[in-house]
């Protein structure tokens, strides 16, 4: 059994509440930071740790503090990136509806390391009960001073809002929160200026994940040190893994990294469902695929980027062999295509082409010449995107191309899926 | 100096530029064309549409949007490598799988930038065999404004014009991805002073002006520089004619006015010109108190036999929509040969003398620190310059209305209502009170009114920190400012210190052109020792000073001539015994007049303005006059001849040589001021201050012909192909990597319609057209041309339906090619 840091309090009865929090050494975390540590060491300290951003580019967390300007004369925020919507994601709602005390004391840490005394938590739209939970816990902690005005008889200040977004997924990506925040339409922003420079309002704005937040009280209890000796060289800690697709016992595993694909299907998920092992994505949709080949690839960001995919939110999905792969594509093009918004031409446009040629294959419809178009299409999606969300609709489908041409080739062809055997194909 | 440029490499050719130039631009400079849709130069970069990427060496997406990319410390770049070539095609590909095949019935096609590009970087060949996307076609979404969504390509240029350049809610994007389409808000229509320009800024044919759909096309059209004839502030416009209709206006950038941008009052102002109710013949009022048609010669005959004995008796009323040469023509009419001292412009009143010197410019609104709208309200009076005091407020200038409650104030940071003289006395005290250190340093940023949440201040104290803390103030006031209690604004300002252009004070004007008439003297007051040269050209000239506009309105002398004005509209106007007017259509004093002659507009001639801000500015003439109407300064040199005035100047240009010989305000000027050769642009900031505008020869900055501003830079666009942009005899410039287009044409053993060496020669006058100047069209006159419809005929063949205008007679255009190749030649002496 793994070591578990985030969802170690998890299980203990009414824990969303402030008083049984606070009796497991809750708000310790944030006590230790405030008493022993300034503002810069802390900061040190937490890159000390090896701590890596959880909401999908693995960004060390430390770093990403340092970059914001000491005394900008202008608020500095923090945004805490809730809009949880990458396919098979789920670990961020748990989270926020478990242990919304470890996340507030992880915000609250966060803060008094960067000096922001702002912060907004936005969470998806869809995640109503999360929403008032965290409600809730906000003015449960505001009362207990371990937010709001001089916290815990110190200098620092914290209040914390949280917002609502409406349901769009590009929303998860930071520039594009912080424009929703604004009040501005749902559009990714030109980087440079970086957030940390000039993001919410043009103030400098650290931008974090749930679980990256929800990591910091249990590094300050136990000390980095610590922290940095569970994981891998490179990838240190442990994280949440939401495990769903075709598995015996789907649902979120905290592991630490390093730990293998194998372990995570079969021992923590009871193995594949309704038939063999056939594909695995292995950090949400916007991943690529993996084959059973890849069942002993670590599930730390070094293995998997070497493998050819990436850890991406750490939803693991598993594929048994009696799905279609071509179906399986357009199903996630499909959620690509819904969610784009429309800024940039060729996700804009492409997105629909790709579920376009999809959809007309999978009706039988398919032309020996549509293998080579959807590749090309690809190739003209892929680096030419305002934002990674373009790039993410290809990778399901480059991958498939990589792994199994032969189930296009027989669309193509057939008119068919090649699992349902060859069929004549329909047309004249 | 060094340490500002930056070495970068593009496409093997080594350049230093400075920092923080966009890859775009920094490729222009060196004649290498990136196409753009979604950037524009007057707004804030986006990166949204993608078709600008070019190939940037060691990094870790190689392929970068060159509109959004600044230079970097040795670059390396290449546009036509083969990534960036694949990648831009990619690019027009996903634009034109939905787009319709609506080439052939698009406002936009000839000078569609998505048309251009696809020829020079498309595939040439489509692979989409999917539905493609379809909307309602056109949507009327203004009252002049018309959306094809279909066509639309999602630049986001209106909608950011809308909000960035407007700064108001106008379009919007409604809904996301591949279903995204521009709309307004629910139940609202987009009716801005300036929705036209998002038609002229849209790269397709998606956004269309109600007034031009299906009208014309662009390769029927020539284009003419002018200046718009509705405000003062001298805004510059393109003037498209398809055979002898205006068909409509464009801007024309002039960074020191206008940026470009047009409001929409000034766009659509081509409307009347072609209008039913255009006055097109001379009348005279017989004893039935009729006005009926005469010929010329009865109606000036007329007006001549009414002169009075009594000189003084006489008004000139002069509109100011007419020229600096009209004016100068009626001057010699009235104070030069008819001896009245009466000869003054409509808006005279406004006049602070000549002696006042004021230094504010409207380009200085992007570097003031301070506007202060003093009694004024542009947002009402000049939309134009709307557009510039908000482009200050990005910039940093915070605005300060005071008076009563203007149209500005949502965008106001101070707001002070009252009467707009007492509240400058009191501000003027205080200003002179020692300024203290804390009041002189740091401005915190505080949210704008105009960004959500900030407020109008109505906090008089913080009022006159702000404006102690400026450096750069400009006062802006209009229309009669003595009238407000303002007559002393200037002088104050110098007291202040703020006297240095372009800051000060900047006076609106009403009308069109007061400044250029008051150059030239026509106000009542006659300034005898600055006319010398005058006086001793117009032997026994009247010098002494005459009655005020307001007087003539009131029926003061027996006869009122009243070109181009309309006096009996003014308050307690009273016809005199013998009323004229020349007018372009009837109003007030039409109905009452005893005379009414045919006025020319303002495309109708050349001629010069002088706007608000003293900018001299000529207007090329781009039609012929419709029906038998003449320009004021024609109409008053047949009405001085009838009067025994012998060797007077026969065309604008020799009027406007007199004006440069006799009046010290413009000494010296003539048309050559205008003129570079191969170049179209006509303007040149004024030297001196304002009203004594005089122009320094030697600092005649050279422009660009008239852009259209969906064109960037004269690479970017469709220079090559879209003939409809290039003028006519005008050679399209190489483009690295483009064939020739001739060269092609050659090949198949074609005539390519530009492979034109020499411009076509002119049958009447026989003189050839001097570069710089766009020709009037050829009219066939010889048998040798082949038998085919003439231009004013073929118009009739080719419209659709019954059109608004007057059919010009053959021999009248043909008359005016000669007037015109003479208009060439009496100055220069020949051709260069
Ligand atoms: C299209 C797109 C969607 C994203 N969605 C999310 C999301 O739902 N939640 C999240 O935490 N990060 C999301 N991200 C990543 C964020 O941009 C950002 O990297 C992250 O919030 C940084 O937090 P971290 O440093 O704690 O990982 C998304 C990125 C992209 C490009
Ligand atoms: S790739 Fe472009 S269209 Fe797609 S979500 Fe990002 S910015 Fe929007
Ligand atoms: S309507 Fe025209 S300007 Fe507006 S987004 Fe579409 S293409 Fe661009
Ligand atoms: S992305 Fe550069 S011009 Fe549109």
């Amino acid at each position: 059994m793994s070591t578990l840091v985030i969802t170690e309090l998890m299980d203990i009865e009414g824990i969303d509440g402030i008083d049984t929090y606070v009796k497991n050494k809750g708000y310790e975390g944030l006590k230790k930071a405030l008493k022993e540590y300034t503002p810069d060491e802390l900061i040190e300290y937490v890159k000390a740790s090896g701590l890596r951003g959880r909401g999908g580019a693995g960004f060390p967390t430390g770093l990403k503090w340092s970059f914001v300007p000491k005394n900008p004369g202008k608020p500095k925020y923090l945004c805490v990136n809730c809009d949880e919507s990458e396919p098979g994601t789920c670990k961020d709602r748990d989270m926020v509806t478990y242990l919304p005390h470890q996340l507030l004391e992880g915000i609250a840490i966060c803060c008094y390391a960067v000096g922001i005394n702002q912060a907004f938590i936005y969470i998806r739209g869809e995640m109503l009960e999360g929403y008032e939970i965290l409600e809730k816990a906000v003015e449960e902690a505001v009362q207990r001073n371990f937010l709001g005005d001089n916290i815990l008889g110190t200098d620092f200040s914290l209040d914390v809002v949280v917002h609502r977004g409406a349901g769009a997924y590009i929303c998860g990506e930071e520039s594009a929160l912080l424009s929703s925040l604004e009040g501005e339409r749902g559009f990714p922003r030109l980087k440079p200026p970086f957030p940390a420079v000039e993001g919410l309002y043009a103030c400098p704005t650290v931008i974090n994940n749930v679980e990256t937040l929800s990591t910091l009280p249990a590094i300050m209890r136990k000390g980095a040190e610590w922290y940095s000796s569970l994981g891998t060289e490179r990838s240190k800690g442990t994280r949440v893994l939401c495990l769903s697709g075709h598995v015996n016992k789907p649902g979120n595993y905290e592991l630490e990294l390093g730990a293998s694909m194998r372990h995570l299907i079969e021992e923590c998920g009871g193995g594949v469902m309704g038939g063999e092992l056939k594909a695995i994505i292995p950090g949400g949709a916007s991943a690529p695929m993996l084959t059973k080949e890849h069942l002993d690839v670590a599930l730390d960001f070094e293995a998997i980027a070497a493998a050819g995919s990436m850890a991406g939110s750490g939803a693991v999905i598993v594929i048994n062999d009696k799905t279609c792969i071509v179906k399986t594509c357009l199903n996630l093009d499909q959620f690509f295509e819904e969610e784009s918004c429309g800024k940039c031409t060729p996700c804009r446009e492409g997105t629909k082409w790709l579920v376009d040629i999809l959809t007309r294959m999978v009706n039988g419809h398919g032309r020996p010449e549509d293998i080579d178009l959807l590749k090309s299409v690809c190739n003209n999606i892929l680096g030419n995107t305002f934002c990674p969300l373009g790039d993410s609709a290809t990778s399901c489908i480059m991958s498939a191309f990589k792994y199994f041409p032969e189930e296009f080739e027989h669309y193509a062809h057939h008119g068919c899926s090649i699992l349902e055997g060859k069929k004549e194909m329909a047309k004249s | 100096m060094a340490d500002d440029l930056v070495n970068i490499t593009i496409d093997g050719h080594q350049m230093a530029v400075p920092k923080g130039t966009l890859l775009v631009e920094a490729a222009r400079q060196i004649g290498i064309e990136i196409p753009v849709y979604c950037y524009h130069p007057k707004m804030k970069p986006v990166g949204a549409c993608r078709v600008c990427l070019v190939e940037v060496e060691n990094q870790r997406r190689p392929m970068m949007p060159a509109c959004t990319t600044t230079v970097m410390p040795d670059m390396v770049v290449h546009t036509r490598s083969d990534n960036a070539v694949e990648a831009r095609g990619a690019v027009l590909e996903f634009l034109l799988i939905n787009h319709p095949l609506d080439c052939p019935v698009c406002d936009r096609a000839g000078e569609c930038d998505l048309q251009d590009f696809t020829q020079k970087y498309g595939n040439g060949n489509t692979r989409f065999i999917e539905q493609k996307r379809h909307f309602a076609k056109s949507k009327q979404v203004g009252k002049n404004v018309v959306l094809d969504r279909e066509r639309c390509i999602m630049c986001q240029r209106c909608v950011r014009f809308c909000e960035e350049i407007a700064m108001e809610e106008g379009l919007v994007i409604v809904d996301r991805g591949n279903r995204s389409e521009i709309g307004t808000f629910e139940g609202r229509s987009f009716d801005s002073k300036f929705s036209g320009n998002v038609i002229e800024l849209c790269p397709v044919g998606a956004l269309t002006a109600k007034t031009y759909r299906f009208e014309s096309r662009p390769w029927e059209q020539q284009h003419y520089a002018g200046i718009c004839n509705v405000s003062s502030l001298g805004v510059n416009i393109t003037v498209d004619v398809r055979y002898d209709e205006v068909v409509r206006l464009r801007g024309r950038m002039n960074d020191e006015i206008d940026d470009g941008w047009l409001s929409d009052k000034c766009r659509y102002s081509h409307l009347a010109i072609h209008s039913d109710d255009r006055i097109l013949s001379p009348m005279v009022r017989n004893d039935q108190g009729q006005l009926t048609k005469v010929s010329w010669a009865a109606a000036l005959e007329r007006i001549v036999q009414a002169f009075p004995e009594n000189a003084s008796q006489i008004g000139l009323a002069v509109g100011t929509r007419l020229s600096v040469e009209d004016g100068h023509m009626l001057l010699r009419l009235g104070r030069g040969l008819l001896k009245t001292p009466n000869v003054v412009h409509e808006h005279e009143a406004e006049s602070l003398g000549t002696n006042t010197t004021l230094t504010g410019r409207v380009k200085g609104c992007d570097a003031a620190d301070v506007i202060l709208c003093l009694g004024s309200d542009p947002a009402k009076s000049h939309h134009d310059f709307e557009l510039r005091i908000k482009k200050g407020l990005r910039n940093k200038a915070r605005l300060i209305c005071i008076g009563e409650q203007p149209a500005l104030v949502g965008y106001a940071d101070y707001q002070v209502i009252g009467v707009a003289s007492e509240l400058w006395s009191k501000l003027k005290k205080e200003l002179k009170k020692e300024t203290t250190e804390e009041e002189s340093g740091l401005r915190f940023p505080k949210p704008r009114p105009w960004e959500a949440g900030g407020e109008t201040s109505q906090d008089w104290d913080a009022l006159v920190k702000e404006i102690r803390g400026a450096e750069n103030v400009l006062v802006v006031v209009s229309g009669d400012i003595a009238g407000q209690g303002l007559q002393d604004v200037a002088r104050d300002v110098e007291d202040l210190g703020w006297n240095t252009a372009p800051h000060g004070v900047i006076h609106l004007r009403s009308g069109v052109n007061p400044v250029g008439h008051e150059s030239i003297g026509l106000i009542p007051e006659w300034d005898e020792d600055g006319n010398q040269a005058l006086a001793k050209a117009w032997e026994g000239m009247n010098t002494d000073s005459g009655l005020s506009y307001a007087e003539m309105c009131r029926g003061k002398t027996e006869m009122l001539l009243a070109f181009g004005c309309n006096p009996l509209a003014q308050p307690e106007s009273k016809k005199p015994k013998f009323l004229v007017q020349a007018a372009t259509h009837p109003d007030e004093t039409t109905e009452k007049a005893d005379v009414v002659l045919p006025l020319s507009m303002w495309v109708e001639y050349n001629g010069v303005y002088i706007s608000t801000d003293g900018t001299v500015q000529f207007n090329r003439q781009a039609i012929l006059p419709l029906g038998e109407a003449q320009p004021a300064w024609s109409i008053a040199r047949e009405l001085c001849l009838r009067l025994g005035a012998s060797d007077l100047p026969e065309n604008p240009r020799a009027v406007y040589s007199e004006v440069g010989s006799l009046h010290a305000a413009l000494a010296g000027a003539t048309y050559k001021d205008f003129q570079t050769p191969g170049q179209y642009h006509w303007s040149y900031p004024q030297q001196a201050d304002l009203g004594m505008p005089r122009p320094d020869l030697s600092a005649i900055p050279v422009k660009e012909p008239d852009m259209p501003m969906w064109m960037p830079a004269p690479l970017t666009g469709s220079t090559v192909e879209g003939a409809g942009r290039l003028h006519r005899g005008q050679t399209p410039p190489p483009v690295p990597g483009q064939r020739d287009p001739r060269e092609i044409a050659k090949l198949l053993g074609l005539n390519h319609p530009m492979d034109r060496t020499a411009p076509p020669a002119l049958t009447a006058g026989g003189a050839e057209k001097k570069d710089g100047y766009i020709p009037l069209r050829v009219v066939p006159s010889t048998s040798a041309e082949p038998a085919g419809p003439t231009p004013a005929g073929r118009h009739h063949e080719i419209g659709v339906g019954p059109r608004r205008r007057v059919a010009v007679p053959v021999a009248q255009t043909a008359l005016l090619e000669a007037s015109d190749a003479a208009d060439n030649t009496t100055e220069d002496g020949g051709e260069e």
